[in-house]
């Protein structure tokens, strides 16, 4: 949306290839910002707080910038853009096989096509609404948590009601049974789940802890119950679609194109394990564990493609499979993690690649090929690397990992399950909510298959585990103002999908306002 | 460099050179077909709801109405006024035993420590061991030039603990890993000395540390590390932070005091959670309050009058709302537009009561009984909008006139004379271009003698993204048309199946109309 409306206002005279073209290189820097700055600031906090050589984490992934930092951080970017690679060889399979519909990505041309039509006064005054909506809760916190009296009744809930405009447009953007999804999801975690981890002692709630404070207390067990879930959900998808499956494999192994492509993307995302064998201290172990590692990358990057496909946000939520499979397999140490392991780790090709399969989406109605706007991410992805890189290390050496301005004390509980991962603590990976999660995914199957209940999607659901209730309520009053709207008219659908996108676009030019001011210390 | 870092860079620099080579080789094909546009269809949304607010005028004003407003704000009210709440305890079970009964007080706010031991001496018996604590954290960090470590938590501590610990007066205690310095800092005026890390790890009952807890991994808390901490003494932390007063902010009593001594410190004081170790369990009484029995039976039962009385009335609405609809029906409101006129009216109602009864109650009394006369009226509006959509659901779910069967349609048209395969495909061409709902993309048949097949591909204009796709077959003979026509809708976001169908019925009613019409 930013950039439609930086090429309408400032660069007038343009054309749609032009407009994808940007929007696929800027999307390919944005992600690189995640995987550089973020993972380098993560990094030098945990050698900080954790000896690096018990926890074996190597030298070349934090600190301060010098040759060996750099050629780690654009590795990890250039291992990461394989997945853009794959996911081009699939993305036939998802869009005209599969039919999935990438709400994101449509929602982005939708918006495009229809902002030319709508009166530039309601487009300015949505873009302000955003924008103003979003400052206010900077400014004035609106929130009611009842946490500590739901300790009262059943041990272990959260609930809490708060405000956030950001999140709720961008629901307004999803299909309606995939945001009511997501809610739900949200309302099991923490009505349903939390409870049960306190009845097996695996959660200690106290009366004053907040629903943050409960969320962050049962992150372990809810990755467990994640991988749970996922197992089951993986394997479902896995058994209903193999013969399309087969279909699209076969088809890759004929069309020269995809079969290069899929290639050339899988010796990418499998290159990390070199410099791992070289570097861990049982390299056998890692190789045998390699063809399992690569099955289950395709598997992740296939299922995280149909969740971002089906609900819209390119979630997280599917890659603690890859950290549990390795941390069953008996790999110890950070630095096998570091450059395997896409949730704790920095490449993450999945993530890239359901982000890629968002915009082949859009180039599809743009009229544009994919393969071009592929390359055109991937570069974005190696060149915008050692830019987002200079600027995480510029942040670091400015404030210091103790610097008083930025209060990294509140990344201490992350860091903390890190450590706990690393060095095969049990506690960080508990196996009872394993079995809860795998038993929550049989049920929401029955659900829909047996009772009917279609309008429910169980990859909203695996995306609503992870948030908290204040914005799965959110998720939910969205789902119901677009069902009135769709109700009332399409018409009136379809305006309140292009509105609250723009308005969504001025909601995050205020969070970046807002930082830059925060960091200017005003 | 490490072998390592050469892989590192050699893998870089290929992947460079690749989506360099993709980028050049991928640049003469760019284009593939033309984008998907978006024909602008200027409809004006805004006759619905003017259509809507009218309904809702008429029918707002009238008795029905106002005694429906009436109940939700009544039963709001009584659930309020009849409120009350109780505080719980919890009970735990430790896996630890302690000898000696523990009672740890925390404390909402800080309170200065002359009233704190003033307030101890009246409630304790005079052998309770006494510690006073308090623990922050800071919102700015501090340097102390020659420690190292920024540091963000302290913790002051008077009373037996302090005794135990042997904290003086003047000197404030770290952690700095493994380096031993002791510096006078001036501008805090204080001595800061390295002590050993183990001081930090001290627990004062088996679940609470001394430390300030960050948050919780599983069962375990999370302390900040002791090079981020200054310990001292409770005046020597007032002087560290600059601040007249000693505070306090938690009381830690050792000894034999049963809990009903210790549970009078919450009348004297603002207390967040008090908790109580012995023998083998902790009990818990937290500062939050749950609804008493009493309150909960006299809201639900109110609930329940109100969803009935509101039931009973809008009975005699629905007559009038039905009326206005069958009138509508024919202006083109949609089937459901009923339910939705009576949602949204029962919607306003319950705001307005809503937001009228918490408005009533806040000026009367408690913020925590609006909030809950507010919750009531809510849910009894939706209650009453579930039981009442349900009756009228199933009323206007019958068209009541001819509804085409959408699917799959057979339909047989006596003609009179002979009638070309042209002429009736132009029929159908000009029922499709004349549609004004849909944009024709695609239309094509064939003809094999008197059969005709039919295929047209048109976009539904008011939704974006939908596309409607029709088999038409017709097979003519002497005096008989005999046609077949087969609809397909696809969307790009999943379509309810009462709009999928009245979007097939858009189309199929007017080839039909247009071919009956026609033909005679």
């Amino acid at each position: 949306m930013l950039t439609y409306l930086l090429h309408a206002v400032a660069i007038r005279r343009y054309s749609i290839y032009d407009l994808v073209v940007s929007l696929a290189f800027a999307v390919g820097v944005d992600i690189t910002t995640t995987l550089t700055s973020g993972m380098l600031i993560t990094y030098t906090l945990l050698a900080e707080r954790a000896d690096p050589l018990t926890l074996g984490l190597a030298t070349w992934a934090y600190g301060i910038l010098r040759p060996e930092l750099v050629a780690f951080y654009l590795f990890a970017c250039a291992i990461s853009a394989g997945g853009v690679l794959i996911a081009q060889a699939l993305s036939d399979h998802f869009i005209e096989e599969e039919r999935l519909v990438f709400p994101i990505g449509g929602a982005s041309w939708r918006v495009i096509g229809t902002a030319k039509h709508l009166r530039r006064g309601y487009v300015a005054a949505a873009l302000v609404f955003g924008f103003i909506a979003q400052l206010a809760t900077f400014y004035g916190e609106l929130s009611v948590d009842i946490t500590p009296s739901l300790y009262l009744l059943v041990p272990g809930a959260a609930f809490s009601l708060a405000l956030n405009p950001a999140v709720f447009l961008l629901a307004l953007l999803l299909p309606i049974d995939s945001s009511l999804g997501v809610g739900l999801g949200s309302l099991l975690t923490f009505l349903l789940i939390t409870p049960v981890l306190t009845y097996l002692g695996l959660l200690v709630p106290l009366p004053t802890m907040s629903s943050y404070d409960i969320a962050m207390a049962a992150s372990s067990s809810i990755a467990s119950a994640l991988i749970g879930y996922l197992m089951l959900v993986a394997t479902y998808y896995l058994v209903r679609y193999h013969r399309v499956f087969a279909r699209s494999f076969s088809l890759l192994r004929e069309i020269r194109e995809f079969r290069r492509s899929f290639t050339l993307g899988i010796i990418l995302v499998s290159l990390p394990i070199v410099p791992a064998t070289m570097v861990y201290k049982d390299p056998i172990r890692l190789a045998l564990l390699a063809p399992a590692l690569l099955v289950l990358y395709v598997i992740i990057t296939v299922l995280t493609c149909r969740v971002a496909g089906e609900v819209g946000i390119v979630s997280q939520s599917t890659l603690p499979a890859i950290t549990g499979l390795m941390f069953a397999a008996g790999i110890r140490g950070a630095t096998p993690y570091i450059l395997l392991d896409p949730y704790t780790g920095t490449p993450m090709p999945q993530f890239v690649a359901a982000s890629f399969m968002n915009l082949a989406k859009l180039s599809k109605y743009a009229g544009v090929r994919s393969g071009f706007i592929g390359v055109a991410m991937m570069l974005g992805l190696l060149l915008g690397a050692p830019i987002t890189l200079l600027y995480g290390s510029l942040l670091l050496s400015a404030y210091g990992t103790n610097s008083p301005k930025l209060p990294l004390i509140r990344w201490l509980p992350v860091i903390t399950w890190m450590k706990a991962i690393y060095s095969g603590n049990i506690l960080a990976l508990p196996l009872e909510p394993l079995v809860i999660g795998a038993i929550l995914a049989i049920t929401v199957l029955a659900v829909v298959k047996l009772a009917g209940f279609g309008g429910l999607s169980i990859y909203a659901i695996l995306v609503g585990l992870t948030i908290t209730t204040d914005i799965g309520l959110h998720f939910i009053v969205a789902s119901l103002i677009k069902y009135l709207a769709l109700r009332i008219g399409p018409d009136v659908y379809e305006r309140v999908v292009a509105y609250s996108s723009i308005a969504l676009a001025g909601s995050t030019i205020a969070v970046a306002l807002y930082t830059l001011l925060e960091l200017l210390g005003v | 460099m490490e072998v390592v870092s050469l892989v590192f860079a050699a893998v870089y620099l290929t992947a460079l050179a690749i989506v360099v080579v993709l980028l050049l080789r991928e640049r003469k094909s760019i284009e593939l077909h033309e984008p998907l546009t978006f024909r602008a269809y200027r409809r004006l949304s805004s006759t619905r709801f003017l259509i809507f607010g009218k309904i809702l005028r008429i029918t707002v004003l009238n008795l029905a109405t106002a005694i429906v407003f009436l109940c939700l704000i009544l039963s709001a009210v009584i659930a309020a006024v009849t409120y009350t709440e109780r505080g719980v305890e919890v009970v735990q079970h430790l896996t630890a035993y302690v000898d000696r009964p523990i009672a740890v007080v925390k404390l909402a706010k800080p309170y200065p420590e002359d009233l704190v031991t003033e307030i101890a001496a009246q409630v304790l018996p005079r052998n309770a061991s006494l510690t006073l604590l308090y623990r922050s954290l800071l919102d700015r960090g501090l340097i102390i030039e020659g420690v190292p470590g920024v540091k963000w938590a302290v913790v002051g501590i008077s009373g037996s603990l302090a005794e135990v610990l042997n904290l003086t007066y003047g000197v404030t205690l770290t952690g700095c890993r493994g380096n031993y310095t002791e510096v006078w800092v001036d501008r805090l005026r204080t001595y800061v000395r390295c002590a050993d890390e183990g001081l930090f790890k001290l627990r004062l009952a088996p679940l609470e540390t001394l430390l300030p807890v960050l948050g919780y991994l599983g069962a375990e808390p999370i302390t900040p590390s002791p090079d981020m901490v200054l310990l001292s003494d409770t005046r020597t932390i007032a002087r560290v932070l600059d601040v007249n007063n000693t505070l306090i902010t938690d009381i830690v009593i050792e000894g034999l005091t049963d809990l009903g001594q210790v549970k009078m410190f919450t009348e004297l004081l603002e207390v967040d959670s008090l908790y109580y170790y012995s023998g083998n369990s902790v009990t818990v009484a937290g500062f939050a309050k749950v609804i008493t029995t009493e309150a909960l039976v006299s809201a639900v039962a109110v609930l329940i009058l109100c969803v009935i009385l509101v039931t009973v009335a809008y009975r005699s609405l629905i007559p009038k709302f039905r009326s206005l609809y069958e009138t509508l029906l024919l202006q083109g409101l949609p089937p459901w537009g009923m339910s939705i006129a009576i949602a949204m009216h029962i919607i306003l109602l319950t705001a307005l009561g809503a937001a009228a009864s918490s408005i009533l109650v806040l000026n009367l009394f408690t913020v925590k009984q609006a909030l809950v006369s507010a919750v009531v009226c809510l849910l009894s509006g939706t209650v009453s909008l579930a039981v009442i959509s349900r009756e009228v659901g199933t009323v206007t779910l019958s068209y009541g006139a001819y509804a085409p069967v959408v699917e799959r349609h057979e339909l047989l048209i006596p003609v009179s004379g002979g009638v070309s395969a042209d002429s009736v495909a132009n029929i159908i061409r000009r029922a499709f271009e004349t549609n004004e709902f849909f944009d024709v993309e695609v239309f094509e048949y064939k003809t094999w003698g008197r059969e005709i097949v039919v295929h047209c591909r048109a976009a539904y204009r008011e939704m974006w993204g939908v596309a409607v796709s029709s088999f038409i077959g017709i097979t003519l003979s002497e005096n008989l048309v005999r046609v077949f026509i087969s609809v397909d809708v696809s969307s790009v976001e999943e379509l309810s199946e009462s709009l999928s169908n009245s979007i097939k019925a858009l189309v199929v009613s007017k080839v039909i109309g247009s071919l009956k019409i026609s033909l005679r």
